[in-house]
């Protein structure tokens, strides 16, 4: 499947001519080509939106958009309170990409960088560093080192290791279960595909639809719990301070 | 490719990452944001409008009610003292044509009683004259004028007693 060495997760692409050209290094997967294919149009798709928001008689468009925002804003409020305010662009964000990531791969030629450790992990370790940043912003950072010690002072060599293996579990989980099942589903949709190619001869059959199907819930799913997860974890941050006095 | 994620790799995606949130934070949520603080202050402000209009069009409401009542007021008073005049006014009348109508009637009962005495003076002195022509004419003397028209009174007298 992949020209370079050892067995490849990785299924081709459209882009594959990028490379091929030496437009972009041969390091990079070819997901990465498709992230910024996805970030260009976000991108483009907000920055056109922003120009044509009105107050009055908000267009069908701009209502979907106002709808997408208001249901992150009050997901968001639920969980972390006042914080909102700052912080549901960060989660929206992650929401809308982490949901478009895991869509694209959909595309018939294209394929999920959420199906790609090197994406989620990116994902997750930025997740990490916001929390501790809420953490040590709004705990100051005596108390956030006070909560990593325990709360009798004498077992904190035991306390210690145990909070931060604490700590560094959650980013681990975060990216280990948002690859595993969009490349689950992805190698799934694949294997249907090759079913009906292999085993079908090419009867044009969709077996792989249903699957489809499931994968669009599976990624809605999935860009939900990481997105809320990160926002329990920030809440928590949020309350430590009060939870140890 | 390979389950242990590559540094450079990593780096590209989340630097990816970083400028979708910049751009969905300027471009996305915080003009929507600002839209829907904007649109909720719009609305707050034209019900406040609203509400402090309804109490102006009530206020003006019970004015002119109240003014409405006082026009009523005085145009049943006016009636009523319309009337009143009206019924005064008819008493006056009456009472003026009716002294004026007695008046009338006195003057002319009076008049009529005048009228009857002289007429019955005049009778008396004709029937008087007469008799004393046709007796005189009778007898063929002029009796003692004076005398006779005495005697010819008193005879009327007795006849006016006679015929009471």
């Amino acid at each position: 499947m992949h020209e370079g060495s050892g067995p490849s997760l990785e299924q081709p692409t459209w882009l594959r001519f990028l490379f091929a050209y030496k437009l972009l290094p041969g390091w990079m997967p070819e997901m990465v080509a498709v992230t910024w294919l996805v970030i260009a149009i976000l991108c483009i798709g907000a920055i056109i939106a922003s120009r044509t928001l009105k107050l009055r008689n908000p267009s069908r468009f701009q209502a979907f958009l106002e709808f997408v925002v208001v249901s992150l804003d009050n997901f968001v409020r639920n969980i972390v309170g006042a914080e909102s305010r700052t912080l549901t662009p960060i989660i929206g964000t992650v929401f809308i990409f982490i949901l478009s990531l895991s869509l694209v791969g959909l595309v018939p030629g294209l394929t999920s960088p959420t199906a790609n450790p090197n994406t989620t992990v990116a994902l997750a370790l930025m997740a990490f560093l916001l929390v501790q940043y809420y953490a040590i912003s709004r705990q100051g950072f005596v108390n956030y080192i006070k909560h990593f010690l325990g709360e009798p002072l004498w077992l904190a060599p035991l306390m210690l290791p145990l909070h931060i293996i604490g700590e560094l579990a959650r980013p681990l989980s975060l990216s280990i279960r948002l690859f595993g099942n969009i490349f689950g589903e992805e190698t799934v949709i694949a294997v249907f595909v090759l079913i009906v190619m292999i085993v079908l001869k090419g009867f044009p059959l969709p077996l792989q639809f249903p699957m489809m199907l499931f994968a669009i819930f599976g990624g809605f799913i999935q860009a939900l719990v990481f997105s809320m997860l990160v926002c329990i974890y920030i809440a928590v941050a949020l309350e430590g301070h009060e939870e140890h006095h | 490719m390979q389950i242990i994620p590559d540094p450079k790799v990593l780096l590209v995606q989340a630097i990816g990452f970083l400028l979708v949130l910049l751009v969905f934070k300027f471009f996305l949520f915080k003009p929507i944001m600002d839209i829907l603080d904007a649109r909720r202050a719009e609305i707050d402000n034209q019900y406040d409008t609203a509400e402090s209009q309804r109490s102006l069009a009530e206020d003006l409401k019970a004015q002119y009610e109240k003014h409405l009542a006082e026009i009523d007021d005085e145009m049943r008073a006016k009636i009523a003292e319309a009337v009143k005049e009206g019924q005064s006014m008819r008493e006056e009348i009456i009472t003026d044509s009716r002294e004026q109508a007695d008046r009338i009637l006195t003057r002319a009962q009076d008049e009529i009683q005048r009228e009857k005495e002289k007429a019955l003076v005049d009778l008396r002195s004709t029937v008087a004259s007469l008799t004393i022509g046709a007796a005189g004419k009778l007898i063929n003397e002029n009796l003692d004028d004076a005398k006779h028209r005495e005697l010819i009174g008193k005879y009327i007298d007795d006849l006016d007693e006679v015929t009471k």
